[in-house]
């Protein structure tokens, strides 16, 4: 089958793989934690304004980029910034490959989590267990120990059966694979969060066990602080928060776009897709986690311990409070949840590789498929042999947090300088279902690139916990700047590392492992350029043999 | 639950909700499952 010829079956099937690459655990674990902890409901004012000043800006740019690579016959990023900006862009484009395929060396594992967590409801492997068994649980799940390597069977089988679904709905293609998968699980998505957040919302003191009324939690939530606004950590924060839900940055929204017919609109379904997640986030996502863990453990204990893995080692024994037979039901609908998030986020993290070797290698797609599966099987090992030891969250850190802000950063650099504010503008508005107000030109033209800078000068020099004001008393005092130990200096240069060296008494370090790991990215980096810049010399050379013809898609334009 | 929390979670919860529906209303409105939905030349539809 010739990729050239995929495009997306229909537009609600497009929609809901864009949103469905959108949403993802972040929605349910990642949002009402940073809520809590920016403010509560004055939280939601830096959000949305970033959503509107950033989000849906960036994601108009991410559509428009991949329909009009789409054009010039490309479907991978290399070839599409190339297409936009010429010379070392194809090598920025390339980010777009390896972002995805390192992202998905550990979000397919911990979606497995989610699948074993299923199965694990279903079969009752958490009656009766107490707060801290599940804790312990889920570290033997991992197989947490004093050995440098893990080797946890259980998870390493849920993750090759993960890893499986994902290589088989891909290996189906666009149209009957990815957009068949979110047309069944977004719907299904839809469903187990209504029904868990209308059972979180509902719950009362006393029924169940419960020590304090959903409403306990909810107020927490929703309560402004405002005077938490003065705080510029804050507005990185939702910004941030923003960022990451949308899955800008990455390059699977432009790949995804890249396969939409060339009169199609990208306006509207850009703005559908992203308030779709938007709706998962702030409605579903903010009223299930939050309200039971308080309901249970109180305000005190989830504040202090409100983070992603809540989801793993509090909500089974939360859940576990609700007698067996609404716990197994309430486990099998919240781990269900965070799979169907989870796969439909990670499927798209297969397509750029796939696009890639398709277009630019002639693989079919069972081929490209397979070898996603292969790699990504490949890499996941580091982060599951070596969880204990930091590899899964180096990988994290890097590509699924540093380099979304930088390949965002240098998508709207190419976008509104190389390629010109003006023609990007075009591209946006062509054949638009909706009239895009034209104060988004010059907000993409000077707003975005701010924001996005922002974001990324944030994240470089991030002030311990958090605290810029505390930060900069600190340098006007001479005091220096105290960096956290998330901020992209302290990981580079390891400030926060209790060792500087790779062996002590003959034993590698943490910090050996965590060397080599970033070595392991580099590399795999280094040979995604690689077959970058052959593929380029492929093209050459057939671009001097024959003359050149017009994609499908400029003729297609052109009828 | 304060007044405050309660107005804020239902401003916010009702508007997202809202805005979501209205946006895909329009999809429907402009053939949800045509292939090529713009060939007929309509203009854009208000935002």
């Amino acid at each position: 089958m010739d990729n050239q010829r995929q495009y997306w079956g229909t537009r609600v099937g497009l929609i809901l793989a864009m949103a469905g690459n959108a949403v993802g655990l972040g929605n349910f674990l990642r949002f009402p934690v940073q809520a809590i902890q920016n403010g509560g409901g004055a939280f939601i004012i830096p959000y949305l304004i970033s959503f509107l000043l950033m989000g849906l800006p960036l994601l108009w740019v991410e559509w428009a980029m991949g329909r009009y690579g789409a054009r010039k016959g490309n479907h991978s990023t290399p070839f599409i910034f190339e297409s936009m900006g010429r010379g070392w862009w194809i090598y920025a484009g390339v980010l777009g490959l390896f972002i995805n395929m390192a992202m998905a060396a550990y979000y397919i594992y911990i979606e497995s989590w989610t699948l074993a967590y299923t199965w694990f409801s279903l079969t009752g492997s958490f009656d009766f267990l107490s707060q801290l068994n599940v804790v312990e649980f889920f570290n033997n799940y991992v197989g947490l120990g004093n050995g440098l390597v893990n080797f946890p069977m259980t998870a390493i089988f849920f993750f090759l059966v993960t890893l499986g679904i994902n290589t088989w709905i891909l290996s189906y293609g666009l149209e009957g694979g990815i957009e068949k998968a979110g047309k069944i699980l977004m719907p299904l998505l839809f469903i187990f969060g209504a029904l868990l957040a209308i059972r979180a919302v509902t719950l009362q003191q006393g029924v169940f066990g419960t020590n304090y009324d959903a409403s306990v939690g909810l107020n927490y939530l929703w309560e402004p602080r405002f005077d938490s606004l003065a705080d510029p950590g804050v507005w990185l924060a939702a910004a941030g928060q923003v960022f990451f839900t949308l899955s800008l940055g990455m390059g699977s929204i432009i790949c995804y776009a890249s396969y939409i017919r060339s009169r199609q609109d990208i306006a509207l379904n850009a703005m559908s897709a992203g308030w779709i997640n938007e709706f998962v986030e702030i409605v579903l996502g903010a009223s299930i986690v939050i309200p039971i863990t308080v309901g249970y453990m109180g305000l005190d204990w989830t504040v202090q311990n409100a983070g992603f893995m809540m989801g793993f080692q509090t909500m089974p024994y939360l859940f576990e409070q609700w007698g067996s037979v609404l716990s197994t039901l309430a486990g099998m609908l919240w781990f269900g949840l965070l799979f169907f998030a989870g796969i439909t986020s990670s499927l798209s993290m297969g397509t750029p590789f796939m696009a890639f070797m398709e277009d630019e290698y002639k693989w079919s797609i069972k081929k490209s498929a397979l070898a996603f599966g292969l790699s990504t099987g490949l890499l996941a090992s580091t982060c599951i042999l070596f969880y204990q030891q930091g590899v899964f969250d180096e990988f994290d850190y890097w590509s699924g947090t540093v380099l979304l802000v930088v390949l965002a950063f240098l998508e709207i650099i190419l976008f509104v300088r190389i390629f010109g504010i003006d023609n990007g503008w075009d591209e946006i508005t062509r054949h638009a279902d909706i009239r895009v107000p034209v104060v988004y030109k010059h907000i993409i033209h000077y707003v975005t690139p701010l924001f996005i800078g922002a974001v990324l000068l944030g994240s470089l020099i991030t002030p311990e916990n958090n605290d810029w004001i505390a930060a900069l008393s600190s340098l006007l005092q001479g005091n220096g700047w105290p960096f956290d130990a998330n901020s992209i200096i302290s990981r580079i240069f390891h400030l926060h590392e209790t060792t500087s060296s790779w062996l002590i008494d003959g034993r590698v370090t943490r910090l050996f492992i965590i060397d080599m790991s970033r070595l392991l990215m580099l590399l795999l980096f280094g040979i995604l350029s690689m077959m970058a810049f052959k593929a380029r010399q492929n093209r050459r050379r057939l671009e001097s043999s024959q003359p050149a013809e017009k994609s499908e898609f400029e003729l297609e334009e052109l009828l | 639950m304060t007044t405050e929390a309660l107005l804020t979670m239902l401003i916010v919860q009702l508007t997202v909700t809202i805005i979501t529906a209205r946006f895909l209303l329009k999809i429907f409105k402009s053939q949800a499952n045509s292939k090529n939905h713009r060939e007929d030349g309509r203009p854009p539809m208000p935002l």
